[in-house]
């Protein structure tokens, strides 16, 4: 089974984040590759960025080869150019990407030109393109569909061709797209780009399955008065977007085997990031938590003869608790599971590890890194060995950072998916993060069944004593360690 | 407060039969033969009879001992290991035994003419191998490197 996630937008960048969190968490295809594609113009989008960043951290982290363990137990890989822009070298504006002026100029060319006129406004026509397609999906679709080459770009050709060699064996393709149809990038992209796929190159095979996301509005933010003649994605506009959005898409429903929709009635608000760029970075969203999960539900159950639409309701109007997310038996223990694992490593064996490193006495004799590190003549301070307990420590404070925050961006939602007080900050675990609350009620469904951090630290000395293979790798060892010790 | 696995509850137990199987032994069939040729008793008292009361004393110590092998534990299961492996509490137990086993042995057995230091180096090692035992190869994970020598002596088993 080969499997493959497509961001688009800043949106589905987010949604990417959330997708990479539940791989970690063991939720993801076990066994299976999954390859991601992050398609934006807006290439220095602050939640893009970040996702990418988080996924070099993933690829860096994960084993060499699956284990069976369930923590990293997604393989996950990306083509390379990591970022796929439809704009190649500097950022055109519209009207220079279809050579509007020569179009203009030309006596074939004018009747084109004066469609452009119709279809585009003088600003839009003459906004650069630099941070994306500016809430406009009627720009990115004329992009998209002018620069997506499945016979000759750069992911698209390796896309198309590793597609049809699994196809040939007879492997199934899961192909899942995600974006929000209330923007610009991905309101454009999400019809466009599998049309482009399956129209073209990959025509309709009863391997493949397509699947996707469509994420109607769920936050919102204000802008400020002073960009109010800009082009950009206005926030009053996005539910009159959505709807014409999903009018549209209509026509393409044979498209999609399965559809998931999500969105919220009560919108979270966001600060304004301005118009794309760096600073757009938005707080995760339970929505993009959610579409995580659509996500996996389509790779573990694509059909491609089936034609369904997904919709998620929740018990109580405006609250989400852990009994509304689908698959919640398998769902809550492995994400509780895992948070716990963050937690612990960035609390109680970072900062030992630390210590070890800096020559503090009596601390080398601590049974699990003598079990793990000495035994298996590892040191600290080795560089390759503390670069990779670093990125741990960098993930493990990325994914308890995404945790808070979804839980504080609650929008007009009560949320009771993680108790956030635990976790003030991660990046300083001495009084950061509280181990009072996270012994009490850290994941709120079944709090009390779960084990207290020093139960956790005692388990890690036994695990590492005897209970792990002697086939597994040494850090990978560590990991699984802390893994199976929140259990 | 009890923050260890319950099959770490076994370990004291084992640990206990393992500090008495090796003192006992030692105390009842390997001392005799090493103290009968190197200790004279007070006039009027045979070595049989000296033998019959060291004897007495030392299982009273060597059960002691392991029991001392038993609060070495429980201490291992109240504390979590998270800030140390209490070794000074280890090596702490160990000497704070062994000076009473020494005030026991001199204000309690009888005295001899000749064969003090092997009397005092039998009652050492009755103080000290049954809490060893009990301790170095069976202490609970979080701590299990405390007793000294204890890494290589888990090896065996």
């Amino acid at each position: 089974m080969k499997n493959y996630a497509i961001s688009i937008g800043g949106s589905g960048a987010r949604c990417m984040e959330a997708l990479v969190y539940l791989c970690a968490a063991g939720i993801g295809p076990q066994d299976q590759d999954l390859t991601l594609v992050f398609v934006d113009p807006d290439t220095n989008n602050g939640n893009l960025k970040a996702t990418v960043e988080l996924v070099k951290l993933y690829e860096k982290l994960q084993p060499e080869k699956q284990d069976g363990y369930s923590y990293l137990g997604t393989r996950v890989t990306t083509k390379e150019p990591q970022i796929w822009s439809p704009f190649e070298g500097p950022k055109p504006t519209l009207k220079d990407f279809f050579s509007y002026e020569t179009l203009r100029a030309s006596e074939s060319g004018r009747d084109a030109a004066y469609l452009m006129e119709v279809l585009y406004t003088h600003g839009q026509r003459e906004a650069t393109l630099d941070v994306g397609f500016r809430g406009k999906p009627s720009i990115g679709a004329a992009v998209f569909s002018e620069s997506v080459n499945f016979a000759q770009k750069a992911p698209w050709r390796q896309l198309a061709e590793e597609i049809a060699q699994a196809v040939g064996r007879g492997e199934q393709a899961n192909i899942f797209a995600v974006g929000s149809v209330f923007g610009g990038t991905g309101a454009a992209g999400i019809p466009t780009i599998p049309r482009l796929m399956t129209g073209e190159t990959l025509a309709r095979n009863p391997k493949i399955a397509l699947g996707c996301t469509l994420l109607l509005p769920y936050f919102t933010y204000s802008v400020p008065s002073g960009v109010a003649d800009e082009v950009y994605a206005h926030p009053d506009l996005f539910m009159l977007n959505s709807k014409e959005a999903l009018r549209y898409y209509r026509s393409f429903e044979e498209t999609y085997n399965r559809v998931y929709v999500l969105g919220a009635e009560s919108q979270a608000g966001q600060e304004w990031g301005g118009v794309g760029g760096e600073k757009q970075r938005n707080l995760p969203h339970f929505i993009d938590f959610l579409a995580g999960l659509a996500a996996l539900n389509f790779f573990a159950s694509a059909n491609p003869t089936e034609h369904r639409v997904c919709i998620l309701a929740v018990d109580q109007k405006n609250c989400l608790k852990w009994t509304d997310i689908p698959d919640q038996d398998n769902v809550h223990p492995k994400v509780a599971k895992f948070a716990r694992s963050m937690f612990f490593y960035l609390k109680l064996i970072w900062p030992r590890l630390l210590d070890i490193r800096e020559g503090a006495t009596g601390v080398q004799r601590t049974p699990w890194y003598v079990d793990l590190f000495e035994k298996k003549k590892l040191q600290v301070s080795d560089s390759k060995t503390y670069e990779f307990l670093q990125d741990q420590a960098k993930f493990a404070s990325l994914s308890l950072r995404w945790l808070r925050d979804m839980q504080k961006n609650q929008g007009g939602f009560t949320l009771e998916l993680v108790n956030s007080l635990a976790i003030e900050d991660p990046d300083d675990p001495k009084s950061g993060l509280k181990e009072s609350v996270f012994d009490k009620e850290f994941m709120f469904q079944g709090a009390g069944k779960a084990p207290k951090l020093s139960r956790m630290w005692g388990n890690l000395c036994c695990i590492a004593d005897k209970g792990l293979p002697p086939t597994i790798g040494t850090l990978r060892a560590l990991q699984v360690g802390i893994y199976e010790s929140c259990s | 407060m009890f923050n260890k696995p319950r099959s770490s509850l076994a370990l004291p137990v084992i640990g206990v039969l393992a500090g008495l199987g090796v003192g006992l032994p030692v105390l009842y069939f390997l001392e005799p033969l090493v103290l009968d040729p190197v200790v004279s008793p007070q006039a009027g008292q045979t070595i049989e009879d000296w033998l019959r009361e060291f004897r007495q004393l030392e299982t009273l110590l060597v059960i002691l001992s392991v029991a001392v092998g038993l609060l070495w534990h429980a201490s291992t299961f109240l504390d979590a290991g998270r800030s140390g492996d209490l070794r000074l509490v280890w090596v702490g137990l160990g000497i704070l035994f062994l000076a009473f086993a020494c005030w026991m042995a001199v204000r309690r057995l009888p005295s001899v003419q000749e064969g003090s230091s092997g009397i005092m180096l039998c009652v050492a090692v009755n103080a000290l191998l049954p809490y060893y035992m009990a301790s170095a190869a069976f202490t609970v994970a979080s701590h299990k490197y405390a007793p000294w020598g204890s890494r290589a002596l888990r090896k065996l088993w």
